[in-house]
């Protein structure tokens, strides 16, 4: 083709009619962006699988029904009550910033999973497998060649874990937490809830006494992890909600990444998801923790959608120990969830790296807090939030540094993007110092894709819509540089499908 | 008593209100508890306070409340382009070349005592300017809580400076309501010095096309002080301004917070909203919080804002050094002239001066420290 008709074709793209729009000034822009923006969710299909479920509702009853279908011993069950009868006395929070549906909690059932329960991979129900296939997650032979171990989770028990074997012959433990329960207990007891207690917060008590499944990590003294290790949630039954437990330890030395994918189909109701995340980094250990979330958004009303609210949260325990999270939201009719690091070793590291897109009716309230307790702690936050159609995108974050952080720095960026009229970008950094040897630094900016930039592009024949993703790209660069391969190269393409025509 | 004054001030009655009180509720509650009576109106001025508002500058153009009332034996009003109205409810500046001084002071009575009171300020003029005062002597404890209403009218301008000298006893909590019409113009310049507890909640209203607000202030804290400041300004029409730059210093035991939120509200585009807050802790026992906060519903919107924690800048402290200036003045030289990039806006050089002064009293001296 020759060139001059390549860029006469690309004229003659949707930019066009997106510049048309603009042109009016009771549209500006409306017609294209409307037309373009009902997005397609890839991963809303239902998986069409015999499940056995608890009844809807929660008491103690429940609670120890859980526990007994998951085989556990005395004290877990007792720890789980523990932490619904702190439940029991709390409250729903109110601060965020945020629209929620009154959630009713004797209307979930806590506990559903697949009638046939599998011993190996082997015998999984081919229809579980091609569900993973068909979202590309690597379970079966492909995982060899992907060369990522994986932990399954559907609904609310783990349906395979690969690489366990080669996994053992390092000495990391790779299970889900149910399995790790039997066969590694005075681990779990040891770590369960010491960087998030039972009661630390509504939806951590409620995890706490509920939760179903999650993976469980454990990374001995001096290991390198010799792969990347994965878990895909996948939320599938009605009417149940998503409780799970995450716990990963890093011993001296050691060193992990994790990465984290989940979705759900599309259905009419609002599905709870609420999981805990602890991870435990001793000295000179490292943790990195790499989420991309495209839980269900809701249409383009809002019905619908995952109330995605989960407490995670880091301890670097160690001297030079470092814990980096990195995380892409782009599911979820609500994101509520501050992914934090306690930096109680001296010269340890903390960082936040996240990317938040909220679209249609999508709300996120997210960030993350820093708390320096050691001596030299570093960390360090970028945070990079895009907001179109009705979409309301919060950054909120807390740096606190104590007296006996002497030496310690922070440095804070927050950026957002607005795409759209009628979409919202609020920042609420909180920082609190008490130790006159810290250096604590906040910048923060909100602008929109200027006509500028878009022009600039399409005069040099690239069209609207790409000119957007790529500005969308260049801004969200810095995070998704931090993320492992695979999964950046799923975030762009997760971004570029949510914003197809989405120019302001 | 106390439990009515905790929810009354501190914001019981919603989640955001009293989510605002996060930093002070503890100061607010120890100082509910304590037994107040009420504040005497008619009390005597010792001469050295009289000292502290009888500027030569000022005189003809001065209102003078004690304890919250208006006290006519010490004001000074001859400006015809100053109206007082409303059993002095209301003040209205129609026509001012020259500042009006307000001055409230707060005198203590022979056990704990509080004042509250409320005012109205109108201004027409087109370049009127204003320099309000607050002084707390020292003595018995004394809590005055003052509410303030200003209405700028369209294209009127005011040039602001506020000053607050507080005891160590004396604290305050004030409330500045500020609506601003098309085109007008605000420049406010503060300073907060001492007080047990004192409390700045500036509430701005851009509710005209084109207005414009510059912020620019400055708190030095010591002992067991504390101040808090809470900017809460709101972009309601289209290409609105604001422009915030506040500096803070706590030394000690002394706490400063400050908070800084700005608002765009839906159709508010055009505009052009910028906040800056560095603070400087001097001692490992003081505290700093700051908190800028963006809210944004518009998206032809410019915002920035920046906020940092930390100390003095170790070049420039060395660079001092090897000046041969002796480390502790090189120090106090060095936060002088931190506070003083919040004072540039002061044009009156004598008040500014006044001001830098006050400051620089409260920084730690080369010869306590050597």
């Amino acid at each position: 083709m020759n060139p001059d008709k390549a860029s006469l074709q690309m004229a003659t793209q949707p930019a066009d009619l997106a510049f048309a729009a603009r042109a009016q000034p009771e549209s500006r822009g409306n017609a294209a962006v409307e037309a373009a923006l009902n997005r397609r969710y890839d991963a809303g299909f239902i998986t069409d699988i015999e499940s056995e479920s608890l009844p809807p509702g929660l008491s103690e009853d429940i609670v120890c029904a859980i526990s007994e279908r998951k085989g556990e011993p005395e004290w877990m069950t007792q720890w789980r009550l523990k932490a619904y009868r702190h439940w029991l006395t709390m409250k729903s929070p109110q601060w965020a910033k945020l629209r929620i549906s009154p959630i009713d909690f004797q209307a979930i059932s806590y506990f559903s999973r697949p009638k046939k329960q599998p011993k190996s991979l082997a015998e999984v129900d081919p229809k579980l497998l091609e569900t993973y296939d068909k979202l590309g997650v690597p379970l079966h032979e492909r995982a060899k060649l992907a060369g990522v171990a994986v932990d399954a989770v559907f609904d609310s028990v783990s349906v395979g874990t690969t690489f366990q074997k080669e996994l053992a012959a390092v000495g990391v433990i790779f299970s889900s937490m149910s399995e790790a329960i039997r066969t590694h207990p005075e681990l779990v007891q040891k770590y369960l809830g010491s960087v998030v207690p039972q009661g630390d917060n509504y939806f951590a008590a409620l995890n706490s006494a509920v939760f179903s499944d999650g993976s469980f990590v454990f990374i001995p003294k001096g290991v390198r992890c010799p792969m990347e290790l994965s878990t895909y949630f996948r939320i599938n039954a009605g009417h149940t909600g998503q409780f799970e437990r995450t716990l990963i330890i890093a011993e001296e030395g050691a060193s992990v990444s994790y990465l984290e994918g989940c979705t759900a189909p599309m259905r009419d109701e609002n599905q709870l998801h609420a999981a805990v995340v602890e991870l435990v980094a001793l000295d000179d250990a490292s943790i990195k923790y790499s989420t991309v979330q495209n839980w269900y958004p809701g249409d383009e009303n809002g019905v619908g959608g995952i109330y995605n609210f989960v407490t995670k949260r880091g301890d670097c325990r160690g001297p030079r120990s470092r814990i980096v999270w990195t995380q892409v939201e782009t599911g979820s009719a609500i994101t509520w969830k501050y992914p934090s690091v306690v930096l109680r070793g001296d010269d340890s590291v903390g960082e936040f790296h996240s990317v938040a897109l909220t679209h249609h009716r999508q709300q996120a309230d997210t960030g993350t807090k820093m708390i320096h307790l050691g001596k030299n702690t570093k960390s360090k936050i970028v945070s990079k939030g895009i907001s179109a159609g009705r979409g309301q995108n919060t950054y909120r974050g807390l740096v606190k540094v104590e007296k006996g952080a002497s030496g310690a720095r922070n440095h804070t960026q927050c950026d957002s993007l607005l795409i759209g009229k009628q979409c919202g970008a609020h920042t609420f950094p909180y920082i609190e110092v008490k130790n006159p040897g810290a250096i604590v630094e906040h910048e923060a900016t909100t602008s929109k894709i200027s006509d500028d930039q878009l022009f600039y592009c399409r005069s040099r024949g690239i069209g609207a819509e790409d000119a957007v993703s790529m500005i969308v790209d260049g801004f969200c660069k810095q995070v998704f540089r931090e993320l492992p391969m695979e999964f950046a190269v799923e975030a762009k393409k997760l971004l570029e499908v949510s914003l197809e025509g989405a120019i302001g | 008593m106390e439990a009515a004054l905790l929810d009354e001030l501190g914001g019981a009655d919603t989640p955001e209100r009293a989510e605002s009180w996060r930093y002070s509720r503890n100061a607010l509650r120890a100082l509910a508890q304590l037994p107040f009576g009420v504040a005497d109106p008619d009390a005597a001025l010792a001469p050295e306070v009289c000292a502290q508002f009888a500027w030569p500058q000022t005189q003809g153009r001065r209102l003078v409340f004690i304890n919250g009332r208006l006290s006519g034996a010490h004001s000074d009003l001859r400006d015809e382009g100053i109206v007082v109205a409303d059993d002095a409810a209301t003040i209205r500046i129609v026509d001012a070349a020259r500042p009006l001084h307000l001055v409230h002071i707060g005198v203590p009575g022979a056990a704990a005592t509080r004042w509250q009171t409320a005012l109205r300020l109108q201004v027409e003029a087109a370049q009127a300017s204003l320099i309000e005062q607050h002084i707390g002597a020292s003595g018995a404890e004394l809590f005055a809580v003052f509410d303030l209403r200003v209405e700028i009218a369209a294209q009127a301008a005011l040039d602001w400076i506020a000053l607050s000298e507080l005891s160590e006893q004396a604290s305050l909590l004030r409330r500045v309501e500020l609506k601003l019409a098309a085109q007008s113009q605000v420049r406010r310049s503060d300073a907060l010095f001492g007080g047990r507890m004192q409390r700045l909640e500036l509430g701005v209203e851009l509710a005209g096309a084109q207005a414009r607000l510059e912020s620019r202030g400055m708190f030095v804290l010591r002992g067991r002080e504390h101040a808090e400041v809470r900017l809460d300004i709101r972009h309601q029409a289209r290409d609105c301004a604001c422009d915030v730059l506040w500096r803070g210093v706590a030394d000690q035991r002394a706490r400063g917070i400050f908070h800084g939120g700005i608002t765009v509200e839906p159709g508010a585009d055009g505009s052009d909203a910028r906040l800056s807050s560095k603070n400087v802790l001097l001692s490992a026992l003081a505290e700093i919080d700051t908190q800028p906060v963006l809210e944004i519903h518009a998206d032809e919107v410019q915002a920035a804002h920046g906020a940092t924690v930390g100390q003095i800048d170790e070049r420039a402290l060395f660079y001092l050094r090897s000046r041969g200036i002796p480390l502790e003045q090189a120090r106090r030289m060095l936060v002088a002239a931190f506070c003083a990039q919040a004072l540039g806006a002061i044009g009156d050089g004598g008040l500014r001066e006044r001001i830098d002064a006050l400051a620089q009293a409260r920084l730690p001296s080369p010869d306590a420290a050597q």
